[in-house]
């Protein structure tokens, strides 16, 4: 069961138009190492951890991440909101409103759409959660990446706190790797 | 549930001049919650490592950091983190809850990977107690952020109101 919250995580107030950023950012939202991939790769993995810890640690950071998706989804909205339709025909985003209008849509920055592909579940917690482990560091450098293109405050702000969660989700499943790899246990 | 908490959610008497939670890690005071501690269900048990609380940020910059603990923290280039400036009682009251939130959360990952860490425990207790206070104060004054509080009595029904997070442009 999961509960609604009025409230993003971290607020987010865009207040410059910047299409080609929103274009960037979508690969976040929905590419490979985005949001929603790790949401539902934890979300999917916790049911067979082989512990409790294990199926505490992964149920907090999944939700934590659809927490996530909302604040990227957040941004993305708000670069594009003002955006007309001939601003939008100059523009990157030309696709994305040819086939979905002004609607998110679950995709990467190079508009591939979301897909299940992009994360494994093999039966195996330590190859799991070393999955886990890699997949929060291509995020962290993704983000890195998103906040090398913008010299945009409210965008780099919003960014920079999403990039640090990825460097404390890396620990936190580092340390339960080390405790299962320690302990034995599978 | 314990009494003494019980009446503490009960008791709306906050201050809007005395939100003064940016110490309550550093707060001798405050950090005795001892009916608290002897009921949670973790007796210490000298298995995990004790978090002292100077190795925490305070609840504010934990969050505009986005992480609570100095140890992990890692910047990235010269960047530093944004600064959040409420205009207002309620942007302020809300920056707040979202603050204890976030140190509430960071605190619950940490107690999945070391359970019997009795000060931390400590710690989220007290943050969980002035947490339920804030979101009282807000929701009784302003809109709901979380339909499952006890101010949900105006007509018409006001969860649908904006402003809807994605359209909340402050701070």
């Amino acid at each position: 069961m999961f509960k609604y919250e009025k409230r993003l995580q971290f607020p987010v107030n865009i207040k410059r138009k910047d299409l080609k950023m929103a274009k960037a950012l979508y690969e976040q939202y929905g590419g490979a190492n985005g949001e929603a991939a790790a949401a539902l790769r934890y979300l999917n993995q916790r049911f067979t951890m082989p512990d409790n810890k294990g199926k505490a640690l992964l149920t907090e950071i999944g939700t934590e991440e659809l927490g996530h998706i909302e604040i990227l989804a957040t941004m993305i909205y708000q670069l594009t909101k003002d955006a007309t339709v001939e601003e939008l025909k100059d523009s990157m985003l030309i696709t994305n409103y040819a086939a979905h209008g002004k609607d998110l849509y679950l995709a990467g920055a190079n508009g591939a759409p979301f897909t299940a592909a992009y994360f494994a579940a093999v039966g195996d917690p330590l190859a799991d959660l070393s999955e886990n482990m890699a997949a929060e560091e291509k995020a962290r450098a993704v983000y890195e990446n998103l906040i090398d293109l913008t010299d945009d405050e409210d965008v780099i702000g919003p960014l920079l706190w999403l990039r640090q969660r990825e460097v404390v989700h890396f620990t936190r499943f580092k340390e339960l790797y080390d405790y299962y790899k320690k302990t034995g246990i599978k | 549930m314990n009494t003494q908490i019980y009446e503490f959610f009960l008791n709306d008497n906050f201050n809007d001049h005395n939100i003064k939670y940016e110490d309550l890690f550093n707060d001798k005071e405050n950090i005795q919650c001892d009916n608290l501690f002897k009921e949670t269900i973790y007796p210490y048990k000298n298995e995990d490592k004790l978090t002292s609380n100077e190795n925490l940020f305070n609840v504010s910059e934990g969050f505009e950091k986005g992480n609570l603990f100095k140890n992990l923290y890692s910047p990235y280039k010269n960047y530093l983190p944004r600064k959040l400036k409420p205009e207002n009682e309620e942007q302020e009251l809300l920056l707040k809850i979202d603050e204890l939130s976030f140190a509430m959360f960071e605190i619950k990952l940490y107690l999945n990977n070391f359970p019997y860490d009795s000060n931390m425990i400590n710690n989220y207790n007290m943050l969980l107690k002035e947490q339920k206070r804030l979101l009282n104060r807000y929701q009784s004054k302003y809109l709901p952020i979380d339909a499952s509080n006890p101010y949900m009595v105006n007509i018409p029904f006001s969860w649908k109101e904006e402003p809807w997070p994605w359209d909340r442009r402050i701070l």
